[in-house]
């Protein structure tokens, strides 16, 4: 204990780091968000999802009946195809990216509900730099996430071809740049999907409510405003992330949907620091 | 440097009807233990709040080590804090908590194993807090709040869950914390613990600001008196009849007078019941505890309260 107080004029010599607050305020998010409890059960559902997704893709290809007009033939040509190596991964990218949206809720939820929120703004009591760190932190998590279904997609991907005699001989035409692209596509995707169960996890300060809210607007209220009007469904999250994570598709443009990701990340972040700005800490 | 550690002025908090905080102007002195004494719900968590910069006052201005509360950050690094309960991450353990308040604060490792040496958590910080005893949450919300080693600490219950032994420590460090010339603003239901560690009180009921001073002012309020019982139950009534002539206000709880004369006079008490033949068993000379006076002043607040209101 130090053993005399010290005036508000002098500096304080205990003070080590000459780190930039910001940088603080995302190295003190990642002590907490890397946890085992938190970040091991991330990356077992994150690599669990990919490679049921995976499997369950190829076993599907391979058993199809083709009554639907998507038989074995159209399927196998798909995932044939150059970009047939990350069909599986872009497939699963909306279960990946509730998963991230879960844990991008409980990340924001675990401090109102276990009160460190109040020890978070009194250590920094300029509240946007603890929003801006604790996002940057989880974008950082959420590429991992995605480098890690990436990863797994594609290794599964390989393993699966030979099981149910799928051609790979495409695949390895421009594997880096195909790979790559997915996971650009995908981190951004993810990103949004995070972004959606921060803000919502900022406005209830509830994990449940968050989830729930996030993946009650995507699974129903998307597409419940798209059985009603198919012109406004294009524009809404879940197609922009889902026509971003494809690289565009034939409702959106890559530009348009990559465009649209970045608004309503932005948007998210926006809504996120005005309420945690003005609101009273309660917790 | 400010000779106050806080200054408040006509502080006020309202949550839709409720007035939580109600115009209270205060100054509180650099240095020392300061007791924040109220029942509960009597606004002392939301005046903490909004010192701390965690809520914003309805109206009114209020300075923490001489910087405003409209600008926290100007102060953050000096105050540590302790409200209400230990907040902590339950599956992580005291070191990986602490580390990562120190990261936030720019602290240096150094100082997370300095506070689990202070609050004695030591053996037991690289363990998950879930697994932790009450007390060790409170050692470690207490070890928190110590960590950007304040000038202002602010302290709810401090001794919450703590063994007779921990008490005794926690109020060890908070004297030697004062007596470093940090202030300490203890709240606590405990008064007892109050009345052995405390400078300066203050009391708050309703949000009001019911006193603000040094706690020998407070405690010149105490009532003193002697409690006197006659070896014969019987002899009680008798006994505050005599005393009443006497022109000795008593009143009795059980077989005991509690006779409202200074503790000097217990003399003329004894010779006054034995002139009537009365033995006393026991000849006690009695000053209200802090516990009595704050019961006592909340209890003529609530009463003129009531009053008011029924007048209104």
């Amino acid at each position: 204990m130090a053993s005399s107080a010290i005036s508000l004029d002098q500096p304080r010599t205990m003070r080590a780091s000459t780190s930039p607050a910001i940088v603080r305020a995302v190295r003190s998010e990642l002590a907490r968000l890397t946890r085992r409890t938190f970040l091991g059960t991330e990356t077992l559902i994150v690599a669990a999802l990919t490679l049921l997704a995976t499997i369950a893709t190829f076993y599907g290809a391979a058993n199809a009946s083709g009554e639907d007009g998507f038989g074995p033939a159209m399927m196998g040509a798909v995932l044939e195809a150059p970009g047939g190596i990350v069909v599986t991964v872009q497939g699963a990218a909306t279960l990946l990216g509730i998963v991230v949206l879960a844990f991008a809720a409980t990340a924001v939820a675990v401090d109102y509900s276990t009160g460190f929120i109040r020890l978070l703004v009194q250590a920094e009591p300029r509240r946007w730099r603890l929003i801006a760190g604790k996002a940057m932190a989880l974008a950082g998590l959420t590429v991992g996430a995605a480098a890690l279904a990436t990863l797994v997609g594609v290794a599964a991907s390989f393993v699966m071809a030979g099981l149910t005699g799928v051609s790979t001989a495409a695949w390895t035409s421009d594997l880096l740049g195909t790979v790559g692209a997915t996971f650009v596509n995908l981190s951004l995707g993810l990103m949004v999907w995070g972004a959606i169960g921060f803000a919502i996890a900022v406005i209830t300060r509830s994990t449940a409510a968050a989830i729930a809210g996030g993946i009650g607007y995507v699974l129903v209220i998307e597409n419940l405003l798209g059985l009603l009007n198919q012109d406004l469904a294009q524009w809404l999250p879940g197609s922009a992330i889902t026509a971003l994570v494809a690289g565009g598709n034939a409702t959106l443009g890559y530009g348009t949907a990559l465009g649209l990701a970045a608004g309503y990340t932005l948007l998210g972040l926006i809504v996120s620091l005005a309420v945690f700005q003005r609101r009273d800490i309660t917790a | 440097m400010t000779a106050r550690a806080i200054t408040t002025s006509g502080l006020t908090r309202r949550f839709g009807d409720l007035v939580a905080v109600d115009d209270v102007s205060l100054e509180i002195p650099r240095g020392g233990v300061i007791g924040l004494v109220g029942p509960n719900g009597s606004g002392k968590s939301t005046t903490i709040r909004i010192l701390l910069g965690l809520i914003r006052p309805s109206a009114g201005t209020a300075e923490v080590l001489g910087r405003p509360i409209a600008d926290p950050s100007r102060y953050a690094d000096r105050v540590g804090a302790l409200i209400e309960s230990p907040a902590f991450i339950p599956t992580l353990s005291a070191r990986r908590n602490l580390a990562s308040l120190a990261l936030l604060r720019g602290l240096p490792d150094t100082r997370v194993d300095e506070v689990l040496h202070i609050v004695d958590l030591r053996d037991r910080a690289d363990d998950d807090v879930r697994t932790y005893s009450h007390g060790m949450k409170q050692r470690l919300g207490i070890a928190m709040a110590l960590l950007p080693d304040p000038d202002l600490l602010i302290l709810d219950e401090p001794t919450n869950g703590l063994d007779p032994a921990g008490i005794v420590e926690i109020r060890s460090l908070l004297k030697r914390l004062a007596a470093d010339g940090r202030t300490v603003i203890v709240s606590s239901h405990l008064l007892s613990e109050l009345e052995a560690a405390a400078d300066y009180v203050v009391v708050i009921r309703f949000g009001a600001l019911l006193f603000a001073g040094p706690l020998a002012e407070l405690m010149r309020q105490a009532r003193t008196g002697v409690e006197v019982e006659p070896e014969h139950p019987a002899d009680a009534a008798r006994l505050a009849k005599l005393f009443a002539a006497q022109g000795w206000a008593s009143e009795m709880t059980g077989d005991t007078l509690r006779v409202q004369v200074d503790p000097e006079r217990a003399a003329e008490l004894n010779r006054a019941a034995q002139g009537a033949s009365i033995v006393l068993r026991r000849l006690a000379p009695r000053t209200q505890s802090l516990e009595d006076v704050f019961l006592q002043m909340t209890t003529v607040a609530a009463t003129t309260d009531t009053t008011v209101r029924k007048a209104a």
